[in-house]
This record gives C-alpha cells, structure tokens and sequence, in this order.
C-alpha cells in the first residue's frame, strides 16, 4: 500500500490562475495542472513540477503539484544550478539519489534541503526535439531512481510534450506560449555559442551557459541576442574555414 | 553516492554535440493523433503489457480512440462489438474495474473466450470523466492473471484522470481546432443521459 500522496490542491490552483490571467490557453494549463497530479500518483513521488525557459533562458515555473516542489524550481532559477538546470542545459536526463550530499549543486541543496526535498530527477522536455524546458520529480527520502523509472518517466514526459505542444497548436499569445516560441526559435544558437564558449574557455555547459545569461543580464539583452553576438564576433575573428 | 548524468536513450542530444541548423518541424498533429499518442504512451508509463481506450462518440457508442499493441486493439473491439466488458462496465458505473484473471472471470465469458487465447490475462478499467460525466475508460491490460495492486489502481486513476483533463478542453466549442467526433461529448451525452445519472448514483 503506498502512503497519501501530499498534494497541495491551492499551490496548484494558485499556478493555474495566475498562467491563465497571462492569456494562455487555460485548456493546456487545466491539462498541464492533471499531468503534474497524475504524474505524483502514477511514479508515487512527493511531488512534480514543470518548468519552461524564458526569454533570459532561465527555467521559470508552470506549474507544480506542491510548494516544496515550487520552491525547487524557485531555488533553482535563483541559482543557475541544480539537476533541473543541468537536464536543460545538457538536454539529458539528470537524477540525484540524494541532493543533501550531492555536491554537484551546494547552493542548491543548501537552500532546498531543510524542505525535504531529498531525491530528484530531472528530465527535459523538448518541442520538435528542442529542449524548452524540464519535468521535475522529487521524493522526501534518498531514492536510486532504477532504470525502469527513467524509462516510464521518459515516456511520461513525452506525454507532458504532448500536451505542450497544444499550446502552440492553440496560438494564444500568453506568457508560455510566448515562452515556447522564443526558446524554439534561439536554442539553435543559444547551443552554438555555448559549445564555442566550452572550447574557448575550458568551460562546461552548464557555466558557459550561465556565462551567457549573465552577459545578457548585464547588457540587458536577450540570451539569444547575446549568443548571436558571440557567434558573430568569433566569426569575425577567426581564420577561413576554406 | 550513486547520482549522475543518465543516458538518455535516443531522444536527447547533449548541448556540447553535434549541432544542427535549425530546430526540426514540429510534428503536426491533430487533437485525435495527439489522445492516440498519449494512450498509446499508458502502457510504458503504467508499465503494463498493453493499453487501450474508448470513449463515447457523438452517437453514444463507445468507439476506440488508441491502443498500444494488437492485444490491446482486440480487447477494445471485442468489447465493443459484445457490448459488454469491464472497460464498458466502468464507463457505466464511473467506477474502476479490476479483473485479476480474465479466464476466470465467468461475468465476462465471452470476452475472455475471445481475448485469453490471444494473451489478456488481467484488466484493469479506469473511467475516463469529462467535467464529472463518464465519458470512456482506459483499460490496462496484463498477458498473464495479476492482482491489480492499490498503487496501479490509483496510477491508472489519474491517468484517465489526466485524459479526461485533455478531453475538458477538446469538448468546449471552438473555432479554431476542430473536434475530432470521438470528443465531441456533449451530444453523447444527450443521447445517453443513463450512462451519467447511472455514474453519479454510484459515485460516493
């Protein structure tokens, strides 16, 4: 028998509202709102998020099933690290059996653990095979995510895709559909000058991506503004390629 | 401690690869070809063998809307064409059905005369509900008997719960995006006022 499911019903509803007084297709977001519930019943997980990045390329929150979920995504945001952000910004799945030891993402953990927010698995959610943003779930207790939960909450993720992808279909000009066309349009070159940025600088993804958003926010610019400035400069630059 | 990058089976490509021109088109697909997609997708999800669905046309008979294998398929036309099974029992009563052993469920002989030879072993039927109705069922099927646990009751719930979510918006009048007939609900339900009131007198 598995144990109640802590769902906070206003978190959810508080979510749902505020994205539906944005102008987006309150259909998805009713749709989206299910899948984040479904999602904590089928995988038996303390909670579920999604996250969609903005136009700064900085993963922002949809909606989520309770508020130590939201606060991840929050936290997350606020630092530019954790396993939501790395399965973004690498585009593949990323899971941590335990985020209070984990010290891939101290500020991270540091700031999230005291919620109980223990095991999490991100996974990425993409549109036409772009990454537009991620599907998150934790657990209250240390958990190895077994090869047979990565499957299903891939597959379950393709799902959330789905559904996503009626937001565009709907061509409501709301805050996330606005959001999905613009990370659809600039990931291309967003993910060029991030690889340039890696062999430039000896950097990885995920610091060469926030060097780029740092470069944005400083300059006041989009992400994808900056990184076709970059792409230019090197190109200017550098020799022939023939 | 044992955490890290996971592979991510073909659909991934990590951000320092290879890179492309543009982001590849968008799949187009209809409200129908997207319901297909996400029933078909129950059954990895759910991790059981097969999954099908039905839901009440604009008719108010209940017609196949997607199923994840050949088994699958079976089982939903099968019930169709009897008329009777527990997918067509939970989208009368409201209610989940669980069958831990079709050969030996004797409510639904014919069914499992049909279906056991080809590998149904177990079902388990959960309502499908638009705005509190009863609409159609998603139906989980296992090839060999299994006693459906609490746990995969209550995933199957909510994910007919979560299809019923999609539906909510499919069935609302709109201009833009056709409803495909299997969504059209409203007048199913005109048609078949029974299935309703019959769902609501058991509901608690």
């Amino acid at each position: 028998m598995r144990r109640p499911v802590p769902i906070d019903p206003d978190q959810l509803a508080t979510s749902l509202r505020r994205l539906e007084r944005s102008g987006d297709d309150p259909d998805v977001l009713h749709a989206l709102g299910a899948a984040v519930l479904a999602c904590v019943e089928i995988f038996d997980v303390a909670g579920c998020g999604l996250m969609v990045a903005d136009e700064h390329q900085i993963l922002r929150h949809v909606v989520s099933s309770d508020a130590p979920g939201h606060a991840l995504e929050e936290v997350e945001a606020a630092h530019g690290e954790g396993p939501c952000t790395d399965s973004f910004v690498n585009n593949v799945v990323t899971s941590t059996q335990d985020l209070a030891s984990d010290e891939r993402w101290p500020r991270t953990a540091s700031t999230i653990g005291p919620l109980g927010v223990r095991a999490v698995l991100g996974l990425p959610i993409r549109l036409g095979g772009v990454p537009l943003g991620t599907l998150d779930v934790y657990r209250r207790t240390p958990h190895d995510w077994d090869a047979s939960e990565h499957r299903a909450l891939r597959r379950y993720g393709e799902v959330v895709e789905i559904i996503l992808s009626s937001a565009l279909a709907a061509e409501r000009a709301g805050e996330l559909t606005q959001q999905l066309q613009y990370a659809l349009e600039h990931r291309v070159v967003i993910e060029r000058a991030v690889g340039y940025l890696m062999a430039r600088d000896q950097l990885d993804a995920v610091d060469a991506f926030n060097h780029l958003r740092r470069a944005a926010r400083a300059r006041r610019r989009k992400v994808g503004d900056v990184a076709q400035e970059v792409l230019d400069e090197h190109r200017a630059s550098g020799p022939p390629t023939d | 401690m044992s955490a890290g990058r996971d592979a991510d089976g073909d659909r991934g490509r990590p951000i320092a690869g290879p890179t492309i021109d543009r982001p590849t088109g968008l799949p187009s697909r209809s409200a129908a070809g997207r319901l297909e997609s996400i029933v078909v997708a129950a059954a990895e999800v759910l991790r059981v063998d097969s999954v099908g669905a039905m839901l009440l046309d604009a008719g108010g008979s209940l017609r196949l809307i997607g199923a994840s294998d050949a088994l699958a398929r079976a089982m939903e036309d099968t019930q169709i064409e009897l008329d009777d099974g527990p997918g067509i029992e939970a989208t009368r009563t409201g209610r989940d059905v669980a069958v831990a052993d079709l050969a030996r469920a004797g409510r639904w002989r014919a069914l499992a005369e049909r279906l056991v030879p080809i590998g149904g072993g177990a079902v388990l039927s959960s309502p499908i509900r638009v705005h509190d109705a009863a609409v159609g069922n998603l139906n989980a099927i296992a090839r060999q008997p299994h006693r459906w646990t609490p746990g995969e009751i209550r995933a199957a719930g909510a994910y007919a719960r979560m299809i019923g979510a999609l539906l909510e918006g499919s069935a609302r009048p709109r201009t833009d995006d056709p409803v495909p007939e299997t969504v059209d609900l409203e007048p199913a339900r005109a048609v078949h006022p029974t299935l309703d009131e019959e769902a609501r007198a058991d509901r608690p």
